[in-house]
């Protein structure tokens, strides 16, 4: 879908001059990059946050995270989300690991079940073109001992899991903005015994 | 279509089009149909074929910004942007599309896949010689061209005079080497070679890859051939190359039959030119994944065509699920009493238009 | 079903070489495991798509309509006047191989068709055919072939097992986009009624929910709440997400697959925790179940069936927000 808002929809159905122009609220950060088609990438969003310091974030509640991350394909190929993403993610663990560099950021490989290929009859074809992308998480599994593959894709976070069950066991998935909700620390919050999964969170495991 | 049928018929092609040039070079009653109209004919095909495919594509318009970004985007100020790779700004597509043009700017990025099965694992090694020799390739044939100016201007202006003493740096025999013709055909050669030899290379070539590879081949080797062995009749060739470029066409007489073979080997490529995938040449500069900004959402790209859509409206949606949104608590445009007359919405055109 | 699928240690076995016969004299033979199953009827006809019909893959009748060859062939010159890129695409090749090797289909099924220059091939030997005199005249030679049944089913099968993901397009010497010749593809095959069903439902949902998992009003609220519940027995905290709020400074849209499965809806609780953080910052942001999808499955169909279910994305926040931010999809 980023494709489709970064270079689709404001040719299709923009212009959008009824709407204001994007700031974030909160820092005052005008988006000029999107100033057309007031889209804002929620990476670009949170990223701008953290940057100015208005996270209160605890990132070793996601230290039983070792994190790597998976770059949507049309994102970065027909976008260029690179570095926000990845700023969030640094932000907000302790424990984050590249794959190689010939399979991520604008080389990234797909997930395997792009373009409405997620079916359940095609498993096959999924994991043979998820193959290269579960390579590269298995280098990085066996080499840091990375544990979860991060993306920004809400098809990546259907389709990876049982990819990484079938290639790589061992190896969960997870959107970015999970990590952002376990280490944000809210006013008034209990103290936490476990994340949003309801796993122990470091060294609560013994309390369970 | 296998690869020895694709070799033989392009090998056949190659043959025929060497044997028209020989018969033309051998009986000098055609020496004028090889030696004046025939390239006026070829030259035209080009520049009229070139043109005309030019503007078949430039018809089309480019509806939507498809840029393949190959970096990272402008977006907050402190993130630095790609700015070859991910271009915002028409300066920086110039910049791009000059590292594409002149350096191979994609083709420097290629890797070559491996597969260990022993223990699954894949590589993806960077792999340079296809770049390497494609630019061997392409500047070899660009300086053969530019010395072959030589031969149609008058005086002989100094920028071709200063290219052939760079290129004959080596001062190796008489008359002195020159470097490119040899590159030209090495490279054709490696071209050649992996096509053959790479598997996958073989299996995707077609009879219309090998004819283009064969042909250029076959020119650089008859241009070494009446350089160093054959020695033709310089002064001769000259006078009807000049005469060519003048608009004042002489053919004179005892200028060797390899020349002819040569001048109609070029006559084919040129005219074959426009109707081949040679046209990646002015292709490059045009393709819309190279040539767009990544600015998009900053600044709006204008579709021509760009037509209206049934869509479904918000009424229509609120129509359907009215009863079932009030219960959730969510807020509605109408009460369930007068919605009896929203019906008549069912299929607004696209009201974002 | 997954037990059909061979396990890893087979799976790996993969031959890249290429067979003996050329490509166009190989056979394309369906198999079970590659390809999606074929559109709902129901849902084609939903949103209008041509042919709804019920088909199967492996028949060897698609029932197609009559004149199937025109319209695949009105459609293709129709679209070659409408986008330059498919004109430049289809011409300028050299088949220089570098993109071979980039797919990852190909990587993980070595199927020599799946390399994105085969791929692009696959169309443009029809192309070649009926636009250039040479394909005309020496057909094969030059790669050009007629378009028969074989062709569109294979078109189908490898037009269907492309991502557009654009990797190839990065690695071209001219950036040829051979998704982007899929996604023209698809939208040739979508004249006859050909797309498969995991596309034309999420379709046909989209454009009657907002959504492409169909998730109605009611039940999109009742998620989230459940989502905030469980929020609340981790945090202690309580989310308030407003929906359809008029006058919202921002409205929030996410694919409906991060409220409908693990491990998304976790992700979709981290919207819900941050954005509720920042409500006691100022934040002004509401969700929409109207415009209730981050993501396209139109572009998967046809350039104007993205645009339709495009556009209550503008709509809603003409009532709603000023602007939008947006978790999403990948391609579409
Ligand atoms: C701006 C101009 C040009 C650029 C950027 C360019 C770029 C390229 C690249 C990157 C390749 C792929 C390498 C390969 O296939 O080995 C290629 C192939 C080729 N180019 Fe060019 N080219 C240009 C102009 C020309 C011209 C003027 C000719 C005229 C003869 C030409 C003839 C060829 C041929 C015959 C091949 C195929 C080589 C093969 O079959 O392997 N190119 N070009
Ligand atoms: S890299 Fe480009 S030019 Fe080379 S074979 Fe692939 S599509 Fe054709
Ligand atoms: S766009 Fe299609 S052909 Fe190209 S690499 Fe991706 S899946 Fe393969």
């Amino acid at each position: 879908m980023w494709r489709v808002i970064h270079q689709y929809m404001d040719t299709m159905n923009g212009p959008t001059d009824f709407m204001e122009d994007p700031v974030n609220p909160i820092t005052g950060t005008r988006f000029e990059n999107a100033k057309s088609t007031k889209m804002v990438h929620i990476t670009e969003f949170t990223a701008d946050l953290i940057r100015h310091n208005k996270l209160k974030l605890d990132k070793s509640r996601n230290d039983n995270l070792v994190v790597t991350f998976h770059d949507s394909c049309n994102p970065s190929r027909g976008m260029g989300l690179l570095d926000e993403p990845r700023y969030v993610i640094q932000n907000t663990c302790n424990h984050f690991y590249e794959m190689p560099p010939n399979t991520i950021r604008e080389q990234t490989f797909c997930c395997g079940s792009g373009s409405g290929l997620n079916a359940g009859e095609n498993l096959e074809l999924r994991f043979r073109g998820g193959l290269p992308r579960a390579n590269a998480v298995r280098h990085v599994h066996e080499k840091h001992g990375v544990n979860m593959l991060a993306c920004v894709c809400a098809i990546d976070r259907a389709a990876l899991p049982p990819l990484m069950e079938y290639w790589v066991p061992g190896v969960d998935v997870t959107g970015v903005h999970e990590l952002v909700g376990n280490a944000l620390v809210l006013d008034g919050e209990k103290e936490r015994k476990t994340d949003l999964r309801g796993e122990p969170l470091p060294g609560m495991e013994e309390e369970e | 279509m296998n690869v020895w049928m694709s070799l033989i018929v392009s090998l056949i092609a190659i043959g025929a089009v060497v044997v028209v040039g020989a018969i033309g070079g051998l009986v000098p009653a055609l020496h004028p149909v090889f030696g004046v109209v025939i390239p006026y004919a070829a030259l035209a095909v080009f520049i009229l074929g070139f043109i005309w495919r030019v503007l078949r594509w430039a018809k089309s318009p480019v509806p939507f910004p498809i840029a393949t970004t190959a970096g990272q985007q402008k977006s907050l100020p402190w993130i630095k942007q790609d700015k070859l790779e991910n271009p915002s700004t028409r300066w920086q597509v110039v910049d791009r599309m000059i590292l594409e043009i002149v350096l191979f700017r994609s083709l420097f990025r290629n890797t070559r896949m491996e597969l260990y099965k022993e223990n699954g694992k894949l590589t993806y090694g960077w792999q340079l010689w296809l770049w390497a020799f494609a630019l061997a390739f392409h500047y070899s044939f660009l300086v053969v061209v530019l010395r072959h100016l030589r031969f149609f201007l008058d005086p002989i202006p100094l920028p071709v005079t200063l290219l052939e003493s760079v290129d004959g740096f080596l001062q190796v025999g008489l008359p002195s080497v020159m470097i490119s013709g040899f590159v030209l055909l090495g490279a054709v050669g490696y071209l050649l070679v992996r096509r053959l030899y790479v598997p996958f290379m073989r299996y995707i070539s077609l009879p219309s890859d090998y004819f283009p590879l064969f042909l250029i081949a076959s020119i650089a080797a008859t241009g070494i051939l009446m350089r160093y062995v054959v020695r033709v009749d310089v002064v001769g060739v000259r006078e009807l190359t000049l005469g060519i470029a003048t608009l004042n066409p002489v053919v004179p007489d005892g200028i060797n039959f390899l020349f002819y073979i040569h001048l109609f080997l070029v006559c084919v490529l040129l005219a074959y030119f426009p109707f081949s995938k040679l046209m990646h040449l002015g292709g490059i500069f045009m393709s819309p994944t190279r040539n767009l900004r990544g600015n998009s959402r900053e600044f709006r790209h204008v579709n021509p065509w760009n037509y209206p859509v049934k869509t479904h409206t918000y009424d229509e949606y609120e129509e359907e699920f009215r009863d079932r949104m009030i219960e959730a608590g969510l807020p509605v445009e109408k009460q369930p009493a007068e919605s009896g007359s929203a019906t008549d919405t069912e299929s607004a055109e696209d009201s974002a238009e | 079903m997954a037990d059909e699928v061979p396990n890893p240690q087979e799976m790996i076995n993969i031959d890249h070489r290429p067979p003996a016969t050329g490509w166009m004299d190989t056979p394309t033979v369906l198999r079970k495991g590659i390809y999606c199953y074929a559109g709902n009827p129901k849902s084609l006809e939903y949103v209008g798509l041509p042919n709804p019909r019920q088909w199967h893959p492996e028949d060897d009748d698609w029932k197609l309509p009559e004149n199937w060859v025109e319209i695949v062939l009105d459609g293709l010159r129709d679209r070659l006047d409408r986008f330059r890129s498919l004109k430049i695409f289809m011409d300028i090749c050299v088949r220089c191989g570098a993109c071979a090797d980039k797919c990852h289909y190909f990587i993980g099924s070595g199927d020599p068709k799946n390399m994105p220059v085969l791929r692009a091939e696959l169309l443009r030997s029809v192309y070649r055919k009926d636009y250039s005199l040479a394909g005309k005249i020496l057909g094969k030679t030059v790669g050009a072939r007629k378009l028969t049944y074989q062709v569109l089913k294979e078109w189908w099968y490898y037009f269907f097992q492309c991502s557009e993901c654009r990797r190839c397009s990065v690695f071209c010497p001219y950036g040829i986009d051979t998704a982007e010749i899929t996604i023209l593809a698809r939208e040739l095959m979508n004249l006859l009624g050909l797309n498969i069903d995991w596309i034309a439902t999420p379709v046909a949902n989209c454009y009657r929910t907002g959504n492409h998992l169909g998730i109605q009003p009611h039940a999109y609220v009742d998620m989230l709440d459940f989502f905030c519940d469980e929020i609340e027995d981790v945090t202690g905290v309580r989310p308030k997400p407003t929906f359809n709020r008029k006058g919202a400074e921002i409205l929030f849209i996410t694919p409906s697959g991060d409220v409908f499965a693990d491990p998304g809806t976790y992700t979709a609780m981290g919207y819900l925790i941050l954005f509720h953080y920042l409500e006691q910052m100022g934040l002004d942001i509401t969700w929409s179940t109207y415009a209730s999808e981050g993501g396209n499955f139109g572009f998967f169909t046809s350039h104007e069936m993205m645009k339709r279910l495009n556009a209550p994305r503008p709509s809603a926040w003409g009532s709603s927000g000023s602007w939008a931010a947006n978790a999403a999809t990948c391609g579409g």
